[in-house]
């Protein structure tokens, strides 16, 4: 039992939803997205603001629709550690934390699995565009925490996307913007009848660009990719499930394309902040 | 109106008790009762202190609250935090700086007014221990009663499930003190500062402030009996060393 | 602030910002003494307050509140429990503030500070000992199912003064709970799935009173009052009075904690200004 929260009852469970005779759910097989008015390589439409974080050093807000996310970045400052001796590089060290409310079923206020991996994920993702030589003996520390989510791999580019908008607002030497983007596999065609043609394999599944919760039930393979428009480089790459490499390669090329109007998004936002702090210390 | 226990009427202490240098390995300590409730204080200081707590210019106070039962929550770090932060100007801490002073507070009976009870049993305690104070306190509780709506001191754990309302204050002495000529002034709503409130339920102003002012005439009886403890104690240990 | 470089000249002098660094009370109390705050407010100013509702649709109710620099969500997730043994027809009500290390550097990762739980505590002594909420509405079948609404606080920014953007953020989430209509039947709570939310399917919360706060810090010697204080104030004075009301004026809470002895006068100010504060926040609440 916690004892550092007021505490509720030991085991409490989400009610059973029932639903109507006449409920019509979403399914990949008719003619639109999840979001009828996305084709299926549009992404949601992003609002990203940085510095809402007055304590922080920098920090963002993005939002994607009904994923929303807030990052802080705090540092560079010292390594609390001092036992490993000296450093020559600094230490990026990315936290995520899933709200409690911030999914269908309640989350636990203890660290999960999943936010240990997606934490790692993201840590990877933005280590190679950050310039940690330049700060032996320091640590950069990036909060995030995920306030609602909606589908995990939009979620993960967005905290992608954020975290590293936030470096670069605190002003941490960069090599270029992160953009994060995820892309689902998602056949149109029901299995029964597919298998029953003549093989799955034959007709290759829908690549939906920033897939939410409800078209993420039906995805057959995802791919969250992080990448760095102006060098043209990718960081970090997460391929799941099953997907021939034609679909995968084509993903990728979806996911850059993609990743580069986020930056113009990245780009736009910064560039306000700037202008709002010049206005504010004028 | 007769209260729940047939013995007190309504703005009545329960019996006092207390007793000083209980425990050999402490610098000091005491025990304090309020009629069913006693809460055993030790204070250990002024003595080293984690490097991260240290301060540089006082002594770093340290209250850590232990239930009656089971482990300590969220209830006991509220209570942590009220009575340090009450203490913090009483203790003259610019007198030892860079050392820490560990105040522990265990409850060992509960009747109600435990929160009272342990600040009582502190300041007993820290005097115990000859840490330099710049007054001492003394705490009461009252509650307004649901039904009759009338104010009683110190409820047991029976009447405070039947109140509308919970009040507790702390009062140092240094008013009591610099008016000792005009009693009847400090007694005065408008004289009786108050160090420290915590109030739940519901209540108008009008009540709040006459309960202030009926805890404030009770807090002087603490104040007595606090002395009158101290004094005995070092009558006795004058005594001892001159024998 | 305004923080120029320093000129030299041949007497020692500082920017206003380095004056800041190296004496944080100083400073302050070149500003109070003026009767002004650094920030521009006037002592008895509370800060722009924005309140938002229905902002995580995961929740059964939520909102955001701003109360300057210090931003926070609360969500409320109903969830189905097994009641007390003692109290077989009420529900459960589990309010908790998390202040995570994304809102300020003063908090580390880990399990929740001091000040998360002693706001943690406050609140749910608000909620429960001023009967904000009659626990047996959350009743579905006694002895057998309760609702529990699981009313967490996140803080993502923090600039001073939680416990008021707290409270305030719980009752606007709970004002703003929707939670449908169960149906019991042999130890399953089920409840309808139906797209769009009415009257019919589902039910609000019967809040009783809205009981909002006002804070206030002590400032050193001259006892002045701060009202509304940001994080620079908090760590700068050391006496804190928080008084909850409810519409109707009757207090709910009452804390003053530290800071020396204060006259009755300073609290009953206090009390006069969170009646006033607490009236325009509840006219904030209800514009929307």
């Amino acid at each position: 039992m916690d004892r550092k929260r007021v505490p509720g009852p030991e085991l409490s469970v989400a009610p059973l939803v029932e639903y109507p005779v006449d409920h019509k759910r979403w399914t990949p097989y008719g003619e639109t997205r999840h979001d009828a008015k996305r084709q299926p390589e549009d992404m949601r439409p992003i609002y990203l603001k940085t510095g809402l974080i007055n304590q922080a050093n920098g920090s963002a807000y993005i939002e994607l629709e009904k994923t929303k996310l807030a990052c802080g970045v705090y540092g560079p400052r010292p390594i609390k550690r001092t036992g490993q001796g000296f450093s020559g590089k600094g230490v990026l060290n990315c936290e995520i934390k899933f709200a409690t409310f911030s999914c269908a079923k309640r989350r636990s206020n203890m660290r999960d699995p999943q936010e240990k991996e997606l934490s790692l994920i993201v840590t990877q993702a933005l280590t190679p565009a950050v310039r940690l030589e330049l700060l032996p003996k320091s640590a950069i520390d990036v909060y995030i925490t995920v306030l609602e989510s909606d589908g995990w791999g939009s979620c993960l580019s967005a905290a992608i996307t954020c975290a590293s908008a936030a470096l670069a607002h605190a002003g941490i030497e960069m090599l270029d913007l992160v953009a994060g983007c995820s892309a689902s596999y998602i056949s149109n065609v029901p299995e029964s009848s597919s298998s029953s043609t003549s093989g799955s394999s034959s007709i290759p599944p829908q690549i939906y660009m920033d897939a939410d919760l409800e078209e993420e039930k039906y995805e057959q393979g995802a791919i969250v990719l992080a990448y760095m428009p102006s060098l043209n480089e990718v960081t970090h790459v997460l391929q799941s499930g099953k997907a021939e490499s034609t679909t995968i390669s084509q993903s990728v090329e979806h996911c850059v394309e993609a990743c580069n109007k986020i930056y113009a998004v990245m780009h736009h936002a910064l560039l306000e902040s700037i202008n709002e702090s010049k206005n504010n210390s004028l | 109106m007769a209260r729940l226990d047939r013995t007190r009427t309504a703005n009545q202490l329960r019996p006092f008790f207390s007793s000083q240098n209980l425990l050999n390995r402490a610098d000091g300590s005491a025990q304090f009762d309020f009629g069913g409730s006693s809460v055993l204080c030790s204070v250990v200081g002024p003595a080293e202190v984690k490097i991260r707590d240290e301060k540089l210019d006082r002594a770093t106070i340290e209250v850590i609250a232990r239930p009656l039962v089971g482990l300590p929550g969220i209830k006991d770090k509220s209570r942590e935090r009220s009575i340090r932060e009450t203490l913090e100007p009483l203790i003259l801490s610019g007198l030892h700086p860079r050392t820490g002073i560990q105040i522990v507070v265990q409850t060992m009976k509960d009747d109600g007014c435990i929160l009272s009870t342990a600040f009582n049993a502190t300041v007993l305690a820290l005097l115990d221990a000859g840490i330099p104070l710049n007054s001492i306190l003394g705490s009461v509780t009252c509650i307004v009663d649901e039904k009759s709506g009338e104010i009683l001191l110190d409820p047991t754990t029976e009447e405070l499930s039947q109140a509308k309302s919970t009040h507790v204050f702390v009062f140092d002495n240094k008013s009591s003190i610099s008016t000792t000529g005009a009693a009847a002034m400090d007694l005065d709503s408008e004289s009786s500062p108050i160090l420290f409130s915590d109030s739940t339920g519901l209540y108008t102003e009008e009540e709040y402030f006459k309960c202030a002012n009926i805890c404030h005439k009770a807090a002087q009886t603490v104040h007595g009996f606090i002395r009158t403890a101290v004094q005995k104690k070092l009558e006795k240990e004058y005594q001892q060393t001159h024998a | 602030m305004t923080s120029t470089s320093a000129a030299p000249s041949p007497a020692f002098t500082f920017s206003a910002s380095t004056f800041q660094k190296l004496h944080p009370a100083e400073y302050f109390r070149k500003f109070i003494s003026q009767g002004v705050r650094p920030d521009g407010r006037l002592l008895t100013g509370f800060r722009p307050t924005t309140v938002h509702y229905g902002v995580i649709s995961t929740a059964n109710g939520s909102a955001m509140v701003r109360v300057g620099g210090t931003t926070v969500v609360c969500g409320v997730k109903a969830e189905v429990a097994e009641p007390r043994l003692d109290s077989p027809d009420q529900g459960y009500l589990v309010p908790n503030v998390d202040l995570s290390p994304i809102c300020s550097s003063a908090f580390r990762p880990g399990p929740p500070s001091e000040q998360a739980q002693v706001t943690s505590d406050a609140i749910d002594r608000v909620l429960k000992e001023s009967k904000v909420l009659d626990l047996k509405d959350l009743c579905i079948e006694e002895g057998k199912a309760v609702w529990s609404l699981w009313i967490d606080v996140v803080c993502v920014s923090y600039d001073g003064n939680i416990y008021d953007a707290a409270l305030a953020s719980v009752m606007a989430a709970l004002a703003n709970v929707r939670i449908r209509k169960p149906t019991y039947d042999e130890g399953i709570v089920k409840v309808s799935g139906a797209q769009e939310l009415d009257d019919d399917n589902s039910f609000k919360l019967n809040l009783n009173r809205t009981p909002l706060s006002a804070s206030f810090v002590l400032f050193d010697t001259s006892l002045e009052l701060l009202a509304d204080p940001n994080f620079a104030e908090e760590s700068i004075c050391e006496g804190q009075i928080s008084v909850t009301v409810d519409e109707e004026g009757q207090i709910c809470a009452l804390s003053k904690v530290g800071g020396g002895s204060s006259s009755p006068s300073i609290l009953k100010e206090c009390v006069d200004r969170a009646k006033e504060r607490s009236k325009d926040l509840r006219a904030l609440m209800q514009q929307q």
